[in-house]
């Protein structure tokens, strides 16, 4: 296939249907975790009725029964009676006088509750929680990789093309960075200072950036000795400019393949953090902590953790389709045609 | 070559004394001390100032530096507070286990992956890519925990073919040695394969995106153009230079499989350093902190060298420049 | 394609996995099957903690020490029982047959038992207990609870078999502190110098040597640690079981797992949420008892929110605490008005706890100038918003859970709580630093019932009176109460001390929760207790019954 042109037409084809679909896929999650707050049912950290909402399978339908000061009962069935409001929760019937009921029609109360996904422990919806947490766990994974590729390409290129003292002592200084196990300097850093999301992306950004700054200065290691390069530099041409014009583009193949395996990496590192109780605080959605939530329940409540995985496995899927598209639109391969 | 592995020795041993020097510092400005393990309602203030008396924890930080710097120096890593026997005793003790169980999922991981990744580049484009390269999407994308819940449940509970935790059985130190490496080999099956399995999506993407990039470089098509035959310039040519990322990820990679097997470690009761540090860091025994930072760090250094030399080996390009 | 050559065929991923896994699943199979049983019946007890050493004077005071296991290996003087309904609790007789005070209660004699030996042969006397007593109360052996030991002034041995307790004044509990503790091998463990005992753990494992029902016979840390049959314990027929292996099993799924597979026998404690599954299950058994400890919200009293009572009782009455038991402790629990258990004979009987009544709450609020005056749904007063951070410690999933739901029953009343977790570790700093807002803890309560640590002004510094709460009319009762050595004197006392704290709210009272245990039907005489979930491991006994 690699000297057949039409099968590489061929291998072309889906790839770019996959970076499509990729693309696709990922926009439909980030643009449903932009509109999480108009599109999501409800409030994602509202919890009406802990006792009788509490891990309540997908596709149930609640009657909400509001009462004083701002206390709700989930019902599994309301009945209106001339004076009062009989509930049936939790398998018992209950009874409320009808001036005790504020949200009381006709028929019994004006409000429900459609749980789609079920509910969590706190009978809060997973549905709205999961749109939320899409906009955290996306917002986590891309940015913190983002700086982490910054940081990356700025000391594996410093290293490769600044000279043998400047190579040593950055690579020494990486394999520093990566002897301190990642998890205990998360730890004793998220403990030292109160953790909101931005200062966790920096964390995880600061962290997990050696891996991508050695994989750089290998490529370019190894590219600085390829023909086209020496090429280039036999041309009189600058180094600079070799740099950006021949060698980067060459490298970003590796480092974009690598960067978007560690976006999904790192929603998976916020996840095992927020489980060991460092990443995002409760309240808040993330679906790593949804998956926390609900690995004790696996079996009685498997909708708690099994919807933030999918989503989480449909996201770190979309992302490497995207990814994998992006190394075929971007192979140094096709425009190296024009160049050898 | 020896020279190099030298000097690269000479460094590293310099870095990592900064390292731990940073290590020190920061486990001591973190919150919590190690007294905590000790505090009950009838502590007093006294009390507890007799207690970091006899730790030498109510010294100033950087005299504390300075005598345990000095130990050090003399080969003495301190002794666990939690444990109270030596620290590095402690982690010798566990090291053998930590490394049996990421040997055999390190294996798992990278013969699935090989072959799979191979399967895939050989054949790209085709039903089976599509397939190897989606299965390999899902392992990676799927929490560790969730893949071994649900083996532990399936397997181990319900159908009861593995063992659920522990390394050996009750009473395996009485049964003769063939039956004693079974009965470690029963129990290391299920922990290896979770921990192989959930890794190799990594190396099925490396391996078959390594091949695909390399099969598409210049030196390939001469060396096909030449005239060589398909399989020689696959396996000798082409693979070689594929695995080249592959060995980088892997000298990369061993810190990251120590505090990997952390949450395998935990879920199975799998006597390793992972255990140990993790539990040593919530105690804040600093001791055991910092002999488990030195020793993760000389295997780091060992293994990116490792990896370097590999590499010089792969790749006649990257020798020369060293 | 050009590659047939390499030998792989067309035909799809699946046979191609499932060859790949038949050789790697062949490879384990081989040895999947379990080795040849050798093994003797043994109690298996599923356990999420190691031992950290033998000796209980030297090793942290980890959970274990509270399971109090090291009763499996060594004697008291005499055992202290859970029947304190209705009066302090009685003692039995162990290493002591008998005990007597002295007119004054300043000598308190100890007649020990002439038939029991250490289990190297060595008969156990009254100079172990003198030397337990020196360990107990060396600087270098620095013992954490020797501050129990600090009125006593002297141990003096008599003959081989009398002791007796000398102290310095007399007190309610002068009988528990001379017994705290068990008693040490003084013939074995003294050739090891105090002086070197904190850094030699490993020492005393290798030099073991126990007096009571059972020997440590094996110890594979991070593993299992194994019970055997002392044979020269002294009761007849004790130990009912020859051998007990505790399976270090720190995942809570796994020790379930271990449990319901019938690989083990016992698990202490389970959560609540799994307390249906044991039920449901027909080879299990679920025991429970109420633990002597309590669980509350504290105020730090400093903080601007927390300076009035009339405020921390608006607080109290602004937690839905029924919701929080029918939620994360399926009932297994009861909304609490006193540190005490209800079982004790100091509680208090004829008080209620305060009621959830929101609209009371948002009065009492808006009375004392808290009104949301911008319109933001938080109530501020003189421009500050009554906005404050709660915090726990990570470890119990149970106090994390309870974050997020006093968060929104007080944002019902207009409060806004933000929440924070962190390791336990971590906590203790701010809290004795008094450096918190509010924080849910759980406190266990000693047979002293001595209230100074959590509530006198004497435990702001030291002790665990974290939210600096401090009362003089407090302090008078709780010393009256410390030194009262009549319980029945004392007990009005109390009553009246916990009617002080139940207005005062230097903390809200959360619940009283059982402690729940799971046990395999065959395993009997199982009683874990307030004193031990592994009280009178002795006496357990393994019996298929027909």
């Amino acid at each position: 296939m690699y000297s057949k042109p039409g099968s590489i037409r061929g291998f072309e084809m889906p790839s770019s249907l996959l970076l499509r679909s990729g693309v696709l896929l990922l926009s439909i999650l980030a643009l449903a975790g932009l509109a999480a707050p108009w599109i999501s049912p409800y409030d994602p950290i509202e919890q009406i009725d802990a006792v009788a909402g509490k891990h309540q399978p997908p596709l149930t339908v609640m009657a909400a029964v509001q009462l004083e000061h701002g206390r709700w009962r989930l019902a599994d069935r309301v009945e209106r009676s001339a004076d009062q409001l009989i509930v049936e929760r939790l398998g018992r019937i209950e009874s409320y006088a009808a001036s005790e009921v504020m949200n009381l029609d006709d028929d019994g109360v004006g409000n429900r509750r459609v749980f789609v996904l079920g509910t969590d422990k706190f009978g809060r919806d997973v549905l709205s929680r999961l749109l939320y947490g899409a906009r955290v766990s996306l917002m986590i994974g891309v940015l913190s990789v983002a700086l982490a590729v910054a940081i990356g390409i700025a000391v594996g290129a410093l290293a490769a093309l600044g000279g043998k003292w400047i190579d040593s002592f950055l690579m020494r200084f990486v394999d520093g960075i990566l002897t301190i196990p990642w998890i205990f300097l998360l730890m004793t850093l998220t403990a030292l200072f109160h953790t909101d999301i931005w200062m966790l992306i920096v964390l995880l950004g600061m962290v997990t950036w050696p891996p991508i700054s050695r994989m750089m200065r290998a490529e370019l290691l190894s590219l600085r000795k390829q023909d086209f390069v020496v090429a280039a530099r036999s041309q009189g041409l600058g180094e600079v400019w070799i740099f950006f014009h021949h060698m980067l583009p060459n490298a970003m193949t590796p480092l974009i393949v690598a960067a978007t395996l560690r976006v999904g990496n790192l929603i998976l590192i916020e996840a095992s953090l927020s489980f060991l109780g460092f990443g995002v605080q409760a309240p808040q959605a993330s679906w790593g902590n949804m998956i926390a939530d609900g690995q004790g329940v696996l079996l009685s409540a498997w909708w708690v953790a099994a919807f933030p995985s999918a989503v989480l496995v449909f996201a770190v899927v979309a992302i490497n389709l995207v990814g994998d598209g992006m190394r075929d639109w971007l192979d140094p391969r096709k425009k190296s045609v024009g160049e050898a | 070559m020896l020279r190099f592995v030298l000097r690269r020795l000479g460094s590293s041993a310099l870095l990592l004394f900064f390292v731990l020097t940073a290590t020190f510092f920061l486990i001591h400005l973190a919150p919590g001390e190690p007294l905590r393990l000790f505090d009950n309602p009838w502590m007093t203030a006294d009390k507890r100032q007799e207690l970091r008396q006899l730790y030498g924890l109510d010294r100033p930080i950087t005299q504390q530096y300075f005598s345990w710097l000095s130990a050090v120096l003399r080969g003495e890593w301190g002794y666990s507070i939690a444990l109270e026997r030596p620290a590095f005793d402690v982690l010798k003790e566990r090291l053998p286990n930590t490394a049996l169980l990421v040997i055999a999922g390190v294996t798992v991981e990278h013969v699935v992956g090989l072959l799979l990744g191979l399967v895939a580049a050989v054949r790209a484009g085709s039903l089976i890519d599509r397939q190897i390269r989606i299965l390999s999407l899902l392992l990676f994308s799927l929490p560790i925990f969730c893949l071994a819940l649900v083996a532990i449940e399936l397997l181990a509970v319900r159908w009861q073919i593995f063992p659920i935790n522990q390394m050996w059985s009750d009473q395996a130190d009485q049964l003769p040695f063939v039956a004693r490496l079974l009965d470690l080999l029963h129990h290391l099956a299920l922990p290896s394969l979770i921990l192989g399995f959930a890794r190799c999506g990594a190396v099925v993407r490396f391996v078959r995106n390594g091949l695909l990039d390399v099969m598409g470089k210049d030196y390939i098509r001469t060396a096909r153009a030449k005239g060589l035959s398909p399989s020689r310039v696959l396996w000798v040519h082409a693979l070689r230079n594929a695995l080249i990322p592959l060995v980088q990820r892997f000298g990369v990679a061993l810190p990251i499989l120590l505090s990997g097997s952390l949450i395998i470690e935990v879920m199975f009761s799998w006597p390793g350093v992972g255990l140990a540090v993790f539990q040593a860091i919530s105690q804040r025994d600093y001791p055991v902190v910092l002999a488990s930072t030195a020793l993760a760090g000389a295997m780091v250094v060992l293994g990116s060298l490792m990896a370097d030399v590999l590499q010089a080996w792969l790749d006649p390009r990257v020798r020369d420049a060293i | 394609m050009r590659y047939e050559s390499t030998g792989l065929t067309r035909r799809g991923l699946a046979p191609f996995l499932a060859t790949l896994l038949l050789a790697w699943g062949g490879l384990w199979s081989a040895c999947a099957k379990p080795p040849a049983d050798s093994s003797e019946p043994s109690i298996v007890v599923a356990y999420p903690f190691d031992i950290q050493g033998v000796n209980e004077l030297t090793t942290p005071s980890t959970p274990i020490m509270n399971g109090m296991l090291y009763f499996a290996w060594f004697l008291q003087l005499v055992e202290e029982q859970a029947d304190y309904q209705d009066g302090p609790p009685s003692f039995e007789p162990r290493l002591a047959e008998s005990y007597e005070f002295s007119e004054d209660r300043l000598q308190l004699t100890f007649n020990l038992r002439a038939n029991v030996v250490w289990s190297d042969g060595a008969p156990v006397t009254a100079e172990d207990v003198r030397w337990t007593w020196q360990a107990h109360v060396h600087p270098a052996v620095n013992w954490s609870f020797s501050e129990a030991k600090a009125r006593i002034t002297d141990v003096e041995v008599v003959d081989p078999l009398t002791v007796i307790f000398h102290f310095s004044e007399a007190y309610a509990v002068q009988l528990q502190d001379a017994n705290l503790g068990v008693i040490l091998p003084k013939h074995a463990w003294s050739q090891l110098p105090f002086e070197e005992w904190r850094q030699n753990n490993a020492w005393f494992h290798e030099h073991m040597v126990v007096n009571g029902p059972y020997i440590l016979e094996s110890w594979r840390p991070q593993q299992r640690f194994v019970l055997r049959r002392n044979e020269r314990y002294f009761e007849d027929g004790m130990p009912k079981t020859d051998r007990i292996v505790f399976q270090i099993t720190p995942d809570t799924n796994s020790r379930l797992a271990l449990l319901r597979s019938g690989q083990a026998h016992m698990i202490e404690v389970i959560d609540p949420s799994d307390a249906a599954m044991i039920e449901s299950d027909p080879s299990l058994n679920l025991l429970s008892h109420i633990p002597r400890s309590f669980f509350f919200v504290a105020w730090n009293v400093s903080r601007p929110w927390f300076a009035e009572k009339e405020i921390r009782q608006a607080l109290t009455m602004g937690i839905d605490r029924e919701e929080i038991i029918d939620s994360l402790h399926f009932g297994f629990s009861s909304p609490a008005h006193s540190p005490f258990p209800s079982n004790l004979w100091a509680h208090n009987d004829n008080m209620k706890p305060w009621p959830y009544d929101p609209g009371q709450a948002k009065e009492i609020l808006t009375r004392h100038g808290w009104v949301d005056t911008d319109g933001d749904g938080i109530r501020d007063r003189d421009g500050e918003p009554f906005s404050f951070e709660l915090v726990t410690n990570s470890e119990s999933q149970v106090r994390v859970d309870l974050l997020p739901m006093i968060q929104e029953h007080l944002k019902r009343i207009g409060i806004e709580v933000r929440t924070r977790s962190m390791e336990f570790n971590a906590l203790l700093g701010p809290l004795n630093q008094h450096d918190f807002d509010a924080v849910i803890q759980a406190l266990a309560l000693d047979t002293s019932l001595n209230l100074s640590y959590f509530f006198h002004s004497d435990g702001i510094d030291g002790g665990y009176n974290w939210g600096m709460y401090s009362n003089p009319v407090v302090d008078a009762l709780i010393n009256a109460t410390v030194e009262q050595i009549d319980h029945r004197v004392a007990k009005p006392l109390y009553d009246r001390l916990q009617v002080m704290l139940h207005e005062e709210v230097p903390m809200t009272f959360l619940y009283e929760s059982q402690r729940l245990s799971a046990v395999s039907k065959n395993l009997h005489d199982v009683d874990p207790n307030a004193l031990s979930g592994f009280f009178h491991i002795r006496r357990w006994r393994l019996e298929d019954e027909d």
